[in-house]
């Protein structure tokens, strides 16, 4: 009976861990990563899969790598929230973020996004910028599927491996060897 | 980052070393040798907690200090970080536990053993509590992540206390009858409770994509170092057992002090796996920290974040995985010809080393 309870506590916590099966440290963002925002961005949300501390930072930073001044931060569980002086200027931002999970580990990374001139001065060129950010993408789909063809197994340092199966060996041997002639003396 | 990793195995001793002192009080005098606790190594097993547990502070700190200076870092990470409040329980926790074993003999009376055991056990929940798992879910993570490390110190702790303070070997067949169930006990714990915490970090079916990373290297080889400890145990467990039985001249210390020295090495691996930053997504992981340095000797192609691996054989991994199997061959062919422990002990090391070139050369893309 007992046995059986256990086992179902470790069944349930299996089964309950595949529901919490978290994917990314960043995992979502308003702009989101590689997104083409119009309009005016006083505001970003960075939800991230793991609770985290209140010292978690974030850098902006525009074309010209000039930081943006970042007003105020504020986290709230697993929510940060950063909010910009004034609006953001049409410009492709770098986002620099620095967190401390609730476990103490330290995880940083960074996406950019595009802010766009408003939608209504200029419907057409902005339908355009709107397909420029798909089009890289699919390319790299291209190239991720293509590469893995061109270096298909290519092990490093052949040569370094040979050497240390053949020292592996040799201990093997030489061990082998002591111990059977130990037996004999 | 060294002592860190150093710093987290001779945490994982400490915890150890005061579960195993304590639990063995509980065991009738004629269920186990002649055991000598010296009450010095108690004050120092707890002193250890404190110092190696107050690292992974150190490690934020560090991290954190350049943004808002040094004081304000350390009074935000103390008093506002999970991981700060963690660590002020375990201060409290254990100067008390300190006095209380200072003051009074507590070997000598069960009642005193199992306050001190009962302190251990709050000082693991602390632990616990600023586990990676923990910080990932409600609380099961919390909960898996301590009875995953309890289980561990219940059983390394008991093996190293007997290992090496035993006086003799005597009342060892009573000795393995009790604690053979309950190691097994402990290791099927260990790995239904490893599992649930894997599964928090990584996708199953990813394990072999992890290796490109920092994380999923340390897994690897914290996973391989178990294989000699199995050897051993079950040379400890059973074959020493029949000897025994059948009354052949026989010491068991030595082995069973090199199966913990074994154990020492899957707590190293595990401390550096501890402190490696967990890829809940191996791709975003792996653009925005870089491969492992481990992988990337192994691996000279150019390596894409979407890049999945399969297991392969050829030549060279096939040979890797026959000396492997010589090594553990040899184990337990140097048991059989009465050679000392020792040498299992470095066949075992080879066996994990041989076992682990073998899966890096396997890898293909």
């Amino acid at each position: 009976m007992r046995k059986n309870i256990v086992m179902m506590t470790i069944l349930l916590f299996i089964i309950s861990a595949n529901t919490v099966s978290a994917h990314t440290g960043l995992t979502s963002a308003t702009p989101a990563d590689g997104e083409v925002v119009f309009g005016e961005i006083h505001e970003m949300t960075l939800d991230f899969n793991t609770k985290i501390e209140a010292t978690s930072t974030v850098k902006v930073f525009n074309e010209a790598n000039e930081e943006v001044t970042v007003s105020h931060t504020s986290v709230n569980d697993h929510i940060m929230t950063a909010g910009f002086l004034s609006p953001l200027d049409p410009s492709t931002y770098t986002v620099d973020w620095k967190i401390i999970g609730a476990d103490g580990h330290p995880i940083q990374g960074t996406y950019s996004f595009v802010v766009n001139q408003d939608e209504s001065k200029d419907p057409i060129a902005s339908e355009e910028a709107q397909k420029t950010p798909v089009q890289p993408s699919e390319k790299q789909v291209e190239e991720k599927v293509e590469q893995p063809v061109e270096v298909q197994s290519k092990i490093a340092s052949n040569d370094v491996l040979v050497i240390i199966l053949v020292v592996l060996f040799t201990i093997a041997g030489g061990f082998f060897g002591w111990i059977i002639g130990r037996r004999q003396t | 980052m060294i002592w860190i990793y150093i710093s987290e195995s001779l945490l994982y001793l400490c915890f150890s070393l005061l579960m195993g002192a304590f639990i063995i009080q509980f065991i009738p005098e004629r269920l186990k040798p002649e055991i000598r606790i010296s009450k010095r190594l108690l004050q120092l097993a707890i002193l250890g907690v404190v110092f190696f547990s107050i690292t992974p502070l150190i490690k934020v700190i560090l991290f954190l200090y350049e943004d808002i200076g040094l004081l304000l870092t350390m009074q935000n990470v103390l008093t506002g970080f999970e991981v700060g409040k963690a660590w002020t329980v375990t201060i409290i926790v254990a100067v008390f536990f300190y006095l209380f074993v200072s003051l009074f003999s507590v070997l000598n009376s069960k009642v005193l053993s199992g306050i001190s055991l009962a302190f251990t056990v709050v000082l693991l929940l602390a632990l616990g509590w600023a586990s990676h798992g923990a910080s990932l879910t409600e609380w099961s993570g919390f909960v898996v992540h301590s009875l995953h490390f309890l289980a561990v110190t219940v059983w390394i702790g008991i093996l190293l206390i007997v290992g090496w303070c035993s006086k003799n070997a005597e009342n060892w067949l009573s000795y393995l009858r009790w604690f053979t169930p309950l190691a097994i006990a402990c290791f099927l714990t260990i790995i239904g409770t490893g599992l649930f915490l894997m599964t928090l970090v990584i996708d199953v079916n990813e394990y072999s994509d992890a290796w490109m990373l920092p994380y999923g290297q340390a897994l690897l080889v914290k996973h391989l170092t178990i294989i000699p400890v199995l050897f051993f145990a079950c040379i400890n467990g059973f074959w020493i057992k029949r000897k025994l039985k059948r009354n052949e001249p026989m010491n068991p210390i030595p082995w069973l002090k090199f199966e913990s020295v074994l154990l020492f090495f899957t707590f190293v691996s595990t401390g550096v796996l501890g402190q490696q930053e967990p890829p809940h997504s191996i791709e975003t992981t792996l653009a925005g920290s870089g491969p492992s340095a481990n992988f990337e000797y192994f691996y000279s192609g150019v390596i894409e974040p979407s890049m999945s691996w399969q297991f392969g054989f050829n030549t060279v991994n096939i040979l890797f995985f026959t000396v492997a199997m010589i090594f553990m061959g040899l184990i337990v062919f140097s048991f059989k010809k009465k050679a000392p422990a020792i040498v299992p002990f470095f066949m075992g090391i080879f066996s994990v080393l041989s076992l682990y070139f073998g899966f890096m050369s396997s890898m293909q893309s």
